[in-house]
């Protein structure tokens, strides 16, 4: 008997050997897919989750500093008369710490008394660290604009206390470094390669081929061998048939290629100014347009400038497909946006405010100052209209980027607006435009695309074009939001069939 | 349902084609995963691991070659990687010089005892032994081949090998010795 016939055997022998497993191996193999494919969503939804994170943490922090650098320009004011005792000589004097309720940011003012003789008027002047340009306080001690690095500006002016603080300065000069992990994706031995699996095929051949040969049990070879031409027969039958049904499949969704769906935006909005989404014009609108009281004669407290709130978008769309990756869609969504505003006390009395279009009596109305936080709310009806191209070519899931415009029309708010005229604030729907043109971009991911009622998520970006206020106002006057969609796919198509009727 | 059906079904996560799946290849994966350990419980274990990167890892079958040879191909991965992992085998998975208890011969003693009886045999083989054979005799990997999944020479292998059919072509030829005149073929 040649060597290579003791292999055969037990390989032959090996190959009739079946065993049964316990009923509790599928149990358990059922119960370890389930939870690991629990464990991968979560995975995924929770980068997904992440990145959205960061991405509006980033959004949210540059408008708060852009927020922050209009609070700081805002505040130079000059107080007048004010007299000191005889015990008064030159002396300097630090307020510093005062919390601006609207962002939590610090102030810090460097307040020089030029007092020179007991009982002269002396003058007080407040400059904010915040300007590029140095002091004059700051030119004499030798301060550098500190705060701008994000510092506590030095509450001192003596030159040792100031060495200290330089030394608390981080050396803003290095680079940054910037770590590059690469995933080292571990093939593993889960799949092997296609020369593994030629190997096999090879081996099958060369098994069946052998056994061919085994002249001891020949029929059964023959009678497989019949078996698998007939499979063969049957299965190219049957990938013919599955060919025709794909066409007709085909032709069926070129006929009807409308989508139904709804979705749920929910995000943070704020007021911008120009194209700006960040605040950037804002801030300097506010610093360069507000003006102080006359003379010097009276104290005026600024208006503060609006902090975000929270939006949401609620509708329904109808998607066409224009080619296999790209696609338009109409929709109609219910829009909130809000805003929060630092306002002073509220003062119930009737007044008349003019501003350069028209005169109204208001019944109540809110100083400016920041004890006061109040919620502005603007509700819109809003019909978008998207483009949608997919950037890839999965159709496990695909990313698709969206781009579109929409018209609004203002139906409500409770918002306050304010009249630079007499400093004050007070709620006046008549300012607010009617309609509103506004762009919107974003990108989502389309999970279980293979069932029937696909779920879309992404992050979606909103800038309303149109003026906010009839009037200019300082500060924004154009809304902007960012957030979260969230969309699911009806199972219904427009003729009201089931979409599964269809295949 | 036709395999390539039943393939597609899985990928949809459809609970019904899972089980399909599983017992239509459950029977023959637990024979491969019986042969590569020292106890059925231990075979169960790697059979349920198994079972688990192949519905995972389905969607990278591209429907080239036979499926039950890819599944076969996981299972055997993961009864080495199971060898590896539990230190009952890996301890004596050291491929340790043996005297040749039987030279290989052209006058090997024919298989004629049941499919289950061979595989007890083959499993009682040592560990190094037993992994070896079944890899080179069974799954019919070369010698090269198992030197790279097991980290040894093919040369080893081929040592190994040699030692783990004479050891068991004697065990036979104990078993079947009233039938040895009979039974060798090409007398």
């Amino acid at each position: 008997m040649p060597v290579n016939d003791f292999e055969k055997q037990v390989q032959q022998k090996m190959d009739e050997l079946q065993l049964r497993p316990s009923a509790e191996v599928w149990e358990e193999v059922e119960k370890r897919i389930r939870k690991e494919k629990k464990r991968r969503w979560f995975i995924l939804w929770f980068f997904i989750f992440g990145v959205l994170l960061l991405g509006g943490t980033g959004w949210w922090l540059s408008a708060g500093n852009k927020d922050r650098v209009a609070d700081d320009n805002v505040t130079t004011q000059r107080i007048t008369n004010k007299t000191t005792d005889e015990t008064a000589n030159t002396k300097k004097e630090t307020i510093s710490g005062k919390t601006n309720e609207n962002n939590n940011k610090e102030k810090s003012e460097i307040v020089e008394d030029a007092v020179t003789t007991k009982k002269e008027a002396t003058t007080k002047t407040v400059i904010t660290p915040e300007k590029n340009e140095l002091t004059p306080v700051q030119i004499r001690k030798g301060i550098k604009n500190e705060k701008r690095i994000g510092i506590p500006v030095a509450v001192s002016l003596k030159s040792k206390q100031v060495r200290k603080y330089r030394n608390l300065l981080p050396d803003v000069s290095k680079e940054n470094q910037v770590v590059v992990i690469k995933n080292n994706t571990d093939a593993d031995s889960l799949i092997k390669t296609n020369k593994d699996a030629a190997v096999d095929i090879n081996t099958t051949k060369d098994a069946v081929a052998d056994s061919e040969s085994f002249a001891v049990k020949n029929d059964p070879v023959v009678i497989a061998r019949d078996t698998i031409v007939a499979l063969i027969v049957k299965d190219s039958t049957a990938v013919t048939q599955t060919e025709a049904i794909s066409k007709k499949d085909t032709a069926k969704r070129k006929k009807n290629t409308w989508e139904i769906g709804i979705n749920i935006i929910g995000g943070s909005s704020n007021k911008a100014d120009g194209i700006s989404i960040f605040g950037m014009e804002k801030s300097l609108d506010a610093a360069t347009n507000y003006s102080a009281g006359a003379g010097g004669q009276s104290v005026t407290i600024p208006p503060a400038q609006p902090g975000n709130g929270f939006s949401w978008q609620m509708g329904g769309y109808a998607k066409r497909k224009l080619t296999l990756r790209t696609a338009l869609s109409i929709g109609l969504n219910f829009s909130s946006y809000s805003t929060t505003q630092l306002t002073g006390t509220f003062v119930d009395s009737l007044r008349l405010y003019s501003n350069n279009l028209y005169s109204s009596s208001v019944r109540n109305f809110y100083r400016t100052g920041t004890g006061i936080t109040y919620k502005n709310h603007y509700y819109y009806l809003q019909l978008p209209v998207s483009f949608h191209w997919q950037i890839n070519k999965e159709k496990k899931l695909p990313i698709v980027f969206q781009n579109g415009f929409s018209i609004g029309v203002f139906t409500g708010s409770d918002a306050i607006v304010y009249n630079s005229g007499s400093n004050v604030f007070y709620r006046d729907n008549k300012s607010f435009n009617r309609i509103q043109f506004s762009y919107q971009s974003g990108l989502y991911a389309k999970f279980f695309n293979r069932s029937k009622n696909p779920l879309t998520a992404g992050i979606l970006f909103n800038y309303h074009l149109s003026k906010l206020q009839k009037v200019n106002i300082i500060g924004g006057n154009h809304l902007s939001s960012f957030g979260i969609q969230v969309g699911w796919l009806l199972p219904l198509s427009p003729k009201g069939r089931l979409r599964s009727d269809k295949h | 349902m036709d395999e390539r059906q039943l393939v597609k079904d899985c990928l949809k996560w459809k609970p019904e084609a899972q089980q399909q799946l599983y017992e239509q290849y459950a029977k023959n994966m637990l024979s491969v995963c019986y042969r590569y350990t020292k106890s059925l419980k231990d075979a169960e274990d790697v059979l349920q691991d198994g079972f688990v990167k192949v519905f995972f890892g389905l969607k990278q079958y591209r429907f080239e070659g036979d499926l039950g040879a890819w599944i076969r191909r996981i299972m055997v991965n993961t009864a080495l990687n199971f060898l590896k992992r539990n230190s009952k085998y890996r301890d004596e998975m050291y491929f340790t010089e043996q005297p040749l208890l039987h030279p290989v011969t052209d006058d090997d003693p024919a298989v004629i005892m049941q499919a289950k009886e061979l595989a007890d045999l083959i499993r009682q083989l040592p560990h190094g032994y037993q992994t070896i054979f079944n890899l080179h005799a069974v799954e019919g990997y070369s010698h090269v081949e198992i030197g790279e999944m097991l980290g040894i020479s093919d040369g080893t292998s081929r040592s190994q090998y040699a030692r783990a059919r004479a050891l068991l072509i004697s065990w036979l030829e104990e078993i079947s010795i009233e039938k040895k005149s009979k039974n060798y073929a090409g007398k």
